[in-house]
């Protein structure tokens, strides 16, 4: 019975994973730039929330906001810097985004210090009992609200303008430049919306964990390993890479306490690239 | 030519005088910063080189941290008994770690990279020997011109082996390697071999420079000897002094560490800003170095930002 | 010691679903020019890298100068005596055009001179030997198309191999300039090594090869003395068929 309660701890916790790694998946898969500072969007996400939680805002109310700052922060920094480097080698994108990981950071740190803050809505604690079985409202609703976006995104690739334009530019650069599509312009689209993904995730895992400034330094790599998994091309099957790293995640701290989450996640991250070969993925 | 190295040999002479004529401060910032640009330098060998982009290089700094702590303080050997045993540590992790994480390329390195030492952290938290989540206190010596020679020495030997490395044919196969690692190998170049070499050998001299900072500050714990800023502080300082070659990394982490201990003691709080805003700035208008400016410069004038720019927006 | 150098026995290499290289079997003499032919997509470039190791068998056997060499990397192939080309050029681009032979003669068969002096001097005569020696000093990502061919030409000479695989070296390339590279293979061959020319340039392999394969859809449809192969009709029909398409 307690396996069935930490499975479904980890499936709902990997929801939200899931949505984490969505933008970074989108702008990797589009651009071709791993974006070390995703977690730092997360973070930024978590706090404007909170800001505005302490104001009397209720985090579902601010989750749309908080989409569209990071869109619009997103967008800017894309069309004003990244762009500038974009063709060049992709250590030098790596290093430009650690750099904006750590700029954002120490702000961070700077701005709203070092201590834990929660996003503690009422149903934030809430639970219900299903048999034996107590499922927590907070993460439900994380987990519905991911698979939800999930489903958003994969609409708006497959089936509208933006959304074509989008994978054209993925697949040829200069195809897409014949049709009419302005690159500079759909990249700095494509990473504001990985950005308000980023937005939407840091809101939810306000309200099932802590925020600190740091949150980002596991939260990027744990995006990357779930994009890995799940594949750059499909948000729905990212959404179940981040299950399965949520529910190895429950399964771990069960049986080997949670001291060694750390020392485990990094032994499957290790793992999962050196069994699962860069050849393999298919980059959108 | 003749007047290169005759500067050279006089920077070289200045900076081994510091001890006598400059204060204690200075001496004190000099070990840091000497540290620092023996870690930049290492980096360099498989970053600079070959292009693999580490970002836990510090995992061999707190291994080298905690080989001297564990054999001064828990089996009471003398200090260069401690640095043996500690750079063998580190250079045999490097060979286990980099066999499996040396076969993945690009971001996947990368990334890998960031979670090592927040799992060796984790690990030596665990351990008794490691003195768990307390640390380890190790014998007390007061003589911080030695820690500055120490260092100052260690420097020039890293300087002098990348120099070797840029003319030599393992140098070739690992700008081989970075160029275009699939071409590299249809010539011959066994990749793997090289990397893990290069691998090891900035693991070597960065566990050196922990072991000397361990006894240097007496006392070491988990969060403070595999600690990710150093990384950060690392690839940043390469980075900007000019990665892949001789002179830059040492330039940069001298250059930095000046300038972010001016700013530590006027905007103490923002200071650690400053490194993530130069590598903005850096891989925007200098992808190759400080050291690349003189000659660019001398060129193009203001142009050369420029062309740097232009060559690879969209 | 045999008269053959390499051969490949029932080579096949799958592309998720799609039959890249199906049950290829041929061999090649020492010092012999062998062409290699066949339409757009027939599997030509993947039978290189089967050959050079950048990619795996998915069964079959590859010897060279008798002994098993499908298990080896790349690298070690290299080291053995096998140079090959790039379709699409590999140079180093940020090095000069005489480091990017350099680093082929320092490396390369029995891994190559250790010197770099020496290994420079070398690349510099094989640079004369392909006609770039004019482009020594320059950077590599400057040059253009033929150029990159010469020196994906050299690169692959200053490795000093025993079996050099040129993967459309003449694509792109003027009348004149196909003459001038039809010399450079001969005096290759007259230096002792024997070559595996792939080329859709039907005239000038023809008057190269000592023996010609022909493959279509990854199965060699013909092999052997190249004005019999050209006459045949399976041969004819595969490449009307790609002119009417
Ligand atoms: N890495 C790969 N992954 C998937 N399919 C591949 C890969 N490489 C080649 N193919 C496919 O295998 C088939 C054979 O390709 P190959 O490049 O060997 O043809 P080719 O004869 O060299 O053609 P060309 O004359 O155009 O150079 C093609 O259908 C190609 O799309
Ligand atoms: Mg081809």
């Amino acid at each position: 019975m307690l396996l069935v309660q930490i499975l479904v701890n980890g499936v709902l916790l990997g929801g939200l994973y899931g949505l984490m790694a969505l933008g970074m998946a989108l702008v990797w898969g589009v651009l071709n730039i791993v974006n070390l500072a995703h977690g730092a969007f997360i973070m930024l996400g978590g706090y404007l929330v909170f800001f505005l939680f302490t104001a009397g805002l209720d985090p579902l109310v601010s989750l749309p906001i908080a989409m569209a700052v990071l869109f619009l922060f997103g967008y800017v920094i894309q069309r004003s810097l990244l762009n500038l480097i974009v063709r060049s080698a992709l250590l030098n994108t790596l290093l430009f985004t650690f750099g904006l990981d750590v700029v954002l950071t120490y702000l961070a740190q700077l701005l709203f210090s070092a201590d834990f803050r929660t996003i503690n809505p009422s149903y934030a604690g809430a639970n219900f009992s299903v048999g034996a079985v107590t499922v927590p409202v907070g993460r439900l609703i994380a987990f519905a609200i991911a698979v939800a976006l999930a489903l958003l995104l994969y609409l708006l690739l497959e089936r509208t303008r933006l959304g074509r334009a989008i994978r054209a530019t993925a697949q040829n650069l200069d195809a897409a430049r014949l049709y009419g599509v302005n690159p500079a312009q759909i990249y700095a689209i494509t990473f504001g919306i990985g950005a308000a993904l980023a937005g939407a995730a840091g809101t939810l895992y306000g309200i099932v964990a802590q925020i600190t400034p740091y949150i980002g330094v596991t939260l990027t790599p744990k995006s990357f390993v779930i994009a890995i998994i799940g594949g750059l091309d499909n948000p729905l099957r990212i959404v179940a890479g981040g299950i399965v790293i949520g529910v190895a995640e429950a399964v771990t701290s069960l049986y080997l306490g949670p001291t060694y989450t750390d020392v485990v996640s990094f032994g499957l991250l290790v793992l999962i690239l050196v069994l699962r070969p860069a050849q393999s993925l298919k980059i959108a | 030519m003749n007047g290169r190295w005759f500067a050279l040999a006089a920077a070289v002479a200045l900076l081994a005088g510091v001890p006598w004529f400059g204060n204690a401060v200075l001496i004190q910032f000099g070990i840091n910063a000497l540290l620092i640009a023996v870690l930049a330098q290492s980096w360099n060998i498989l970053g600079g080189f070959a292009g693999y982009v580490s970002f836990g290089n510090s995992v061999f700094y707190g291994l080298g941290s905690y080989g001297v702590a564990i054999a001064m303080a828990q089996w009471n050997l003398p200090f260069w008994v401690g640095l043996i045993f500690a750079a063998t540590i580190a250079v045999a992790f490097a060979a286990l770690l980099g066999w499996p994480i040396l076969r993945l390329r690009g971001p996947y390195f990368a990334i890998v990279t960031l979670g090592i030492s927040a799992a060796m952290s984790a690990l030596a938290s665990n351990l008794d020997i490691a003195g768990k989540n307390v640390g380890l206190i190790l014998p007390l010596t007061r003589n911080d011109t030695l820690f500055y020679e120490a260092s100052l020495v260690l420097l020039a030997a890293a300087t002098l082996t990348v120099a070797w490395i840029a003319r030599s044919r393992f140098g070739m196969a690992l700008i081989a390697i970075r160029e275009d690692e699939d071409a590299a190998a249809s010539v011959g170049v066994n990749a793997t071999r090289f990397k893990i070499a290069a691998l090891a050998m900035a693991a070597f001299f960065t566990a050196i420079a922990g072991g000397i900072h361990a006894y240097w500050i007496t006392y070491i714990d988990p969060a403070g000897s595999f600690d990710t800023t150093l990384d950060v502080r690392m690839v940043i300082m390469t980075m900007f002094g000019g990665p892949g070659t001789v002179l830059g990394p040492v330039v940069g982490a001298l250059v930095l560490s000046a300038i972010y201990e001016v700013l530590a003691d006027s905007i103490s709080k923002a200071a650690a800003l400053f490194f993530g805003i130069v590598i903005l700035v850096a891989v925007i208008f200098l992808p190759r170095g400080l050291v690349d400016l003189g000659g660019g410069f001398r060129v193009l004038r203001w142009r050369y930002f420029l062309t740097n720019i232009r060559q690879y927006r969209i | 010691m045999s008269a053959k150098l390499f051969e490949a026995r029932g080579l096949v290499k799958r592309f998720q679903g799609l039959l890249a290289v199906s049950e290829v079997d041929f061999a090649i003499e020492r010092g012999a020019i062998v062409g290699l032919i066949g339409p757009n997509g027939a599997g030509k470039s993947t039978l290189v890298n089967l050959v050079a190791g950048a990619l795996r068998l998915d069964s079959g056997e590859i010897l060279f100068d008798g002994a098993r060499i499908d298990r080896l990397p790349a690298y070690a192939r290299a080291h053995l005596g096998i140079a090959r080309t790039y379709q699409i050029a590999k140079p180093f681009p940020d090095l000069s055009v005489r480091d990017n032979v350099a680093i082929g003669a320092m490396f390369g068969a029995e891994g190559g001179v250790r010197d770099r002096a020496k290994a420079r001097a070398m690349a510099d005569e094989w640079l004369d030997f392909v006609g770039l020696a004019a482009q020594a000093d320059h950077q590599a990502a400057r040059l253009g198309g033929p150029d990159r061919k010469r020196l994906e030409f050299a690169k692959a000479l200053a490795m000093q191999p025993k079996l050099l695989l040129l993967d459309e070296v003449m694509a792109g390339l003027t009348p004149v300039e196909v003459e001038a590279a039809v010399g450079l293979i001969e005096r290759t061959r007259a230096r002792g090594v024997t070559v595996l020319v792939i080329e859709h340039v039907v005239p000038a392999i023809r008057r190269l090869s000592d023996m010609l394969l022909v493959l279509q859809q990854g199965r060699l449809i013909a092999s052997g003395d190249p004005a019999t192969v050209l006459n045949d009709p399976r041969v004819i029909e595969a490449y009307l068929g790609r002119r009417r398409a």
